[in-house]
């Protein structure tokens, strides 16, 4: 049994953030990690996985980018190297191999149970990470036994895929990518389209996240938004690191000869069914992107910067397929896997706490919970726009470590 | 936010209702609503462009600058309201019909359940349905095929006019035509290979406003997004057909 003010769950970038912050405040504290540190990025990734975040971009808080590609993007095996470095230099006392079983609430705080030992703490950090489960629709249950399933947890390269056709579901970051590459390794694949958000990887000359942090996008608050629950929904950018200023959006999917179809919406009789959905699905995509140019303009504008940037070339509108396919026979078709890339939710079923709405999303103001002295990291938007991103993990673990330490002190006093 | 509506109707199809002691007074077209309430617009563009400006005050300068006659506010409400009280957002729509004469039959529409209880209209609506001249009918109705087709241009042409008022965009006129291609192969029973349905839909729209085109395009993206009929006919449905058998002799042996 251990007694310690604060358990901060999970060395992911955000514990380790979070770790840092702390300790500058010598706030006496832990991080368990079930695994080691930089697990997520070591066991449930895909091996050509780089951020899409380019490098200069993919820092924690003292820890600026001091290699020679600040504009490449980082493999796994860089950045797992990177993040163990900074565990290491901020003397981070992460305790590995430490699986969080049980949280529970008790009478001077919380009760923390893992796989060696209990931990007895006034504050919890959850950093156990946004992406703990990969999403599957109900539908998922429908398809033939005969087809093998995989999601982006589970898929690691194209080679694992039987040597047939593959349908992947989900046309956000990481189902685009996995497309491409599984495309490219002679599996035909089809490509499943619902909600997405394109973006260019450039314009103007500047990445797109050069732009979007220098408009103050990247540093929207939570509570300055217009509809947070719809913008902690959004899907992740349509967007690839690596192969430097290259856009992967639909219509380079259909050049490598990718077949867009509509959002999946039923599996039956061995055939899966699409929506009608797409052409307004893509229309809607290309209107949102070509907003975001237009503020970059009207931006570059009022900054003056015209003489400095590239010109003002846009992408073509997304190309539909003048009929797209409503449905397939996975048999006819020789479909041999499924791969789900329709996103990913945290697992909090070690949480028995009361701080969850009735979907099992964490209710919380800005990653501060319901709970005296129980926080929250690396969500959606929890409480900027960048907190979903690596780079964000900074800004929030201030703010929160700021919080705690004057709860402290106000318990302290009281 | 609910006790602030106004509890008599108002504009058109606006109904009063009372639910497990919350009041929502106005639910036109809720399935566009949540829609209208979402999605990067004007409003949403001016409160980018502050991101510390008073977001009630955004709203409200919204609703003053535009009137297509639907209640935002109370739209608002009532989604606020459902998000509460999620039981009270689960309706049954329901129709009657009755056969008249060889194609021509006549559907009723009054009541229907929703916000936790049956609801019912002072009137009833009815519409009949027929096949033309051409196929040897009366003509005394709309094929169901083009009910089909009115009912999605209704469906987008209400959520054009939600989304539009939402976003501070005055509409002058909203026109929509509705065409669906269909080789009746197949409900002639010609080539199994054709299905019954329409092989495809086009839907037109003649939108005069005080908005730019991008603007229109994403006013008309967003009532897609969320309308009801254009998810009914993009999607698949399970549709459950059940039969009661009247029997003359039975009936007679239970009376
Ligand atoms: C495919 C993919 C690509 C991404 N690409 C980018 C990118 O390009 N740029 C970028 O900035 N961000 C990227 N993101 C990452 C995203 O930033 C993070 O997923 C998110 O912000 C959460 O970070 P984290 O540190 O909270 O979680 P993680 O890195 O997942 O860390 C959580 C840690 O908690 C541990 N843990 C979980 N449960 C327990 C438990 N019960 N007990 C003990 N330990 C536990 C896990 O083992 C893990 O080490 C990507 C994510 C995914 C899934």
């Amino acid at each position: 049994m251990t007694r310690i003010s604060t358990v901060i769950i999970g060395a992911g970038h955000c514990g380790l953030a979070m770790s840092r912050r702390l300790s500058q405040r010598n706030v006496d504290h832990v991080v368990l990690e079930r695994g080691r540190v930089a697990n997520s990025w070591r066991t449930e990734r895909w091996d050509s996985l780089r951020l899409l975040t380019p490098n200069w971009q993919s820092t924690l808080p003292g820890d600026p980018y001091d290699g020679p590609a600040p504009d490449g993007f980082m493999t796994m095996p860089e950045l797992i190297f990177r993040l163990e470095r900074y565990a290491q230099r901020g003397g981070a006392p992460v305790q590995t191999q430490t699986e969080v079983l049980a949280v529970h609430a008790e009478a001077s705080g919380y009760r923390v149970e893992t796989t060696r030992g209990v931990f007895h703490c006034a504050n919890v950090v959850l950093a156990s990470g946004a992406c703990n489960i990969a999403n599957a629709p109900a539908v998922a249950a429908e398809v033939p036994r005969s087809v093998q399933t995989f999601t982006p947890m589970s898929y690691k390269r194209p080679a694992d895929l039987p040597n047939k056709g593959v349908l992947v579901v989900g046309a956000s970051a990481s189902g685009v990518q996995i497309a491409r590459e599984v495309h490219a390794s002679g599996r035909p694949v089809t490509l499943a389209v619902g909600e997405h958000v394109r973006v260019p990887r450039s314009y103007r000359g500047r990445d797109i996240q050069r732009w979007m942090q220098r408009l103050g996008l990247l540093d929207q608050r939570w509570d300055a938004v217009d509809d947070l629950n719809r913008v902690r929904r959004t899907p992740s950018l349509q967007l690839a690191g690596g192969g430097l200023w290259r856009t992967l959006d639909l219509n380079a999917l259909t050049d490598d000869g990718v077949r867009i179809v509509g959002r999946l919406v039923g599996v039956r009789a061995g055939k899966a069914q699409f929506s009608g959905s797409l052409a307004n699905m893509c229309a809607a995509a290309d209107l949102k992107m070509n907003r975001l140019l237009d503020a970059i303009d009207a931006h570059v504008e009022e900054t003056v910067l015209q003489h400095v940037v590239g010109p003002q070339r846009r992408l073509a509108p997304t190309r539909v397929p003048s009929d797209p396919l409503l449905e397939l026979d996975f048999g006819g078709e020789a479909i041999g896997s499924v791969i789900w890339a329709t996103g990913y939710r945290p697992d909090y079923s070690w949480l028995h706490l009361p701080v969850t709405d009735r979907k099992g999303r964490l209710r919380h103001d800005g990653g501060v919970l319901d709970a005296p002295g129980l926080y929250a990291m690396g969500l959606p938007f929890i409480r900027k726009r960048k907190s979903t991103l690596i780079t964000g993990a900074g800004d929030d673990a201030a703010a929160l470590a700021e919080h705690l330490v004057a709860r402290s002190a106000r318990r302290l006093a009281a | 936010m609910i006790s602030n509506t106004p509890d008599t109707p108002t504009a058109d199809g606006d109904i009063a209702m009372t639910a497990g002691g919350w009041r929502v007074s106005t639910l036109a077209r809720i399935g566009d609503l949540v829609g209208a309430l979402t999605g990067g617009g004007r409003s949403t563009a001016q409160g980018r462009d502050n991101a510390n400006a008073d977001k009630k005050g955004n709203e409200m300068q919204t609703q003053s600058i535009a009137n297509n006659g639907v209640n935002v506010e109370a739209l608002l409400g009532a989604r606020e309201a459902l998000t509460e009280a999620p039981e009270a957002a689960m309706f049954k729509w329901r129709a009657r019909c009755e056969w008249i004469d060889g194609a021509h039959s006549r559907s009723t529409v009054d009541g229907f359940f929703g916000l936790g209880a049956e609801q019912r209209r002072p009137q009833p609506h009815v519409v009949d349905a027929d096949h033309p001249a051409e196929f040897a009918a009366m003509d005394n109705g709309a094929t169901p095929v083009e009910l089909v087709l009115s009912a999605l241009a209704s469906c987008l042409t209400a959520g054009v006019a939600s989304v539009a008022q939402n976003r501070g965009i005055q509409l002058r006129s909203v026109k929509a035509s509705v065409e669906g291609h269909m080789d009746i192969a197949g409900i002639l029973g010609i080539d199994p290979e054709v299905r019954n349905g329409f092989s495809m839909i086009r839907v037109h729209f003649d939108i005069d406003s005080d908005a730019t085109a991008d603007e229109i395009a994403a006013v008309v993206a967003q009532s897609q997004k969320r309308s009801a009929v254009f998810d009914i006919l993009t999607n698949p449905t399970n549709v459950h057909v059940q039969v009661d058998v009247r029997d003359d002799v039975h009936n007679d042996d239970v009376a």
